[in-house]
């Protein structure tokens, strides 16, 4: 368990690419998972509860894979720049999910919508940016 | 009547066989990798039908569990650091069944997991000591049967059975994952169909319902069709999941991600069926580990053991089953992430499965013991080729922890 709940220094840019990846990957999938969870939830598929905790837990792992990667410091000029390129798209992100989850949970359905556009524009912004990485 | 035993056996097996292990991996792999690694819970289940089968056998002929033949034929020193291993191994696994059903209630009821943990490790142990062995089998593992509700889901969706069949069987490693995840988790799923705990309570179970030579045709219908259909069950929440999440790129990371293919295939009622059946499927998985750690340790020190017995006959049995659930439920209300400690529990338990699986077969081919129900040569070859699998994969299973910074 401590293995896998290690953080442990990046000290190349490589490395640090490689890290940015990890976590554009984590967060793009928690906001895959947050949209899956809605179109069944508006389609009349799933229970109440179980979307509530979808998005709940998107947002926590969104959360957490961003935390865990502000936690590191670019090794170099290139890598914040990299850092500076992905901050955005990640809060957003994360933003997006929070946004989601408070409205669903007050039964906004109009702030679900908002909020639904912005998880879609991250999404994008959030896929950009694993290009970018990744190339 | 006869048939409706073997039958009702084989229900509970195929239920039994599933557990948290089997959730997370199928779900996780199925997102992850497709249907490329089928082939690790086939070989798991082969192996886990083979020793299932001949722990079964020696509890039936030998009138032997598991843990005495242990000691028996390890000595009471490398038995003793057995013990140890999977008593620590069987508290993780406790813990992180426990959890599961916390974090399915908070599914349901939205309430955090750590409120439902002490109320659930209170239920474990009442059911323990007070239901009777053949209810508590039969219950739970008839109700885990509505994890069928998988196989339906992919009858309702507009599955690509062409696609799931050619991934399965040409296994490659997706470029974004790479072979050490791939054998990473290739390993999880070995070790979700292989927990040791299942074959000590397989066959101590067995000695509860006091099976003899006449048990045998029922014990065999149970490990040879029970267990392979339960392996069959995991590979379908793989193939759920790799229809549904897997295009979505969904990583699969809690109990509740396995539960969105059946919302998408049948909806709300399928939901209702896969939650009774993952409740099901880890409330008594919790029950048979608790029970598993009471046997081998009463069994290792000759202490008289057993569900059917009341805590006034064996209290020292009774206090073990209790210590085990106490303990696993302190480690979960650490907070600690029940999934990955199914994930770490599963891979550790890889590491210590020939321990456990070596003296059975070394008891099944004793002639002295099982006379002509002694292994035939082939169950040798098989068993022999197994072990040799278990002992290499055994090898790799730390360096691929730690390198892999377990699966992450």
């Amino acid at each position: 368990m401590a293995v896998a709940g290690c953080a442990g220094p990046t000290i190349t840019d490589g490395g640090y690419r490689a890290k940015t990846a990890g976590a554009l990957q984590d967060i793009s999938s928690a906001l895959s998972t947050a949209k899956l969870a809605m179109r069944l939830d508006h389609d009349g598929r799933m229970t109440l509860a179980l979307t509530d905790t979808s998005i709940s837990q998107a947002e926590s792992d969104a959360s957490s894979a961003q935390t865990s990667w502000q936690s590191r410091q670019p090794p170099s000029g290139a890598a914040l720049k990299l850092h500076d390129a992905v901050q955005q798209p990640m809060q957003d992100a994360v933003s997006a999910l929070h946004d989601l989850r408070i409205a669903y949970r007050s039964g906004d359905a109009g702030g679900v919508a908002k909020a639904l556009d912005e998880l879609d524009k991250a999404s994008d912004e959030v896929d950009k940016a694993s290009q970018a990485v990744s190339s | 009547m006869k048939f409706f035993r073997v039958a009702l056996g084989v229900m509970t097996a195929i239920g039994g066989f599933v557990d948290i292990g089997n959730l997370v991996t199928s779900g996780i792999t199925g997102a992850r990798f497709g249907m490329a690694l089928t082939w690790a819970i086939v070989v798991g289940t082969i192996g886990m039908t083979l020793y299932g089968e001949m722990a079964g056998r020696v509890a039936a002929v030998a009138k032997r569990p598991v843990f005495h033949v242990i000691r028996e034929r390890l000595g009471v020193r490398a038995s003793l650091v057995n013990l140890i291993a999977f008593v620590l191994l069987s508290v993780l696994t406790l813990a992180a069944e426990i959890g599961g059903v916390a974090l399915v209630l908070e599914i349901v009821t939205g309430l955090n997991y750590l409120v439902w943990v002490p109320p659930v490790a209170a239920l474990v142990w009442l059911v323990v000591w007070r239901m009777r062995f053949t209810v508590m089998e039969n219950l739970f593992g008839i109700l885990g049967l509505s994890l069928l509700v998988y196989v339906v889901a992919l009858f309702v969706m507009p599955t690509d059975w062409g696609a799931l069949w050619h991934g399965a069987t040409h296994p490659w490693v997706p470029a974004d994952q790479g072979h050490p995840m791939y054998l990473f988790y290739a390993v999880s799923l070995f070790g979700a169909c292989l927990v040791p705990y299942q074959v000590i309570f397989f066959s101590s179970g067995g000695r509860e319902e006091r099976w003899s030579v006449k048990s045998l045709p029922e014990m065999r219908a149970n490990a040879l069709v029970g267990f392979p259909l339960g392996g069959l069950l995991s590979i379908a929440i793989m193939a759920a999941a790799a229809v549904v999440l897997r295009p979505e790129q969904i990583r699969v990371g809690h109990l509740s991600d396995v539960l969105l293919p059946i919302a998408h295939a049948v909806g709300p009622i399928g939901v209702i069926f896969a939650v009774v059946g993952f409740i099901a499927a880890m409330f008594a998985a919790a029950c048979e580990c608790a029970l598993s750690i009471g046997y081998s340790v009463g069994q290792f020190f000759g202490w008289g053991w057993g569900k059917e017995k009341p805590p006034r006959d064996e209290p020292r049995f009774h206090l073990v089953c209790l210590l085990a659930v106490v303990a696993a439920a302190a480690f979960i209300l650490t907070s600690l992430d029940p999934v990955a400690i199914t994930i770490v529990s599963v891979v550790l338990g890889v590491a210590a499965v020939p321990l456990t699986y070596f003296p059975v077969l070394i008891v099944a081919n004793d002639r002295d013991y099982m006379g002509e129900r002694a292994n035939k040569a082939w169950s040798n070859a098989l068993a022999t080729v197994f072990l040799v699998l278990m002992v290499v994969t055994s090898v790799a299973t730390i360096p691929l922890l730690l390198f892999t910074k377990a699966g992450q």
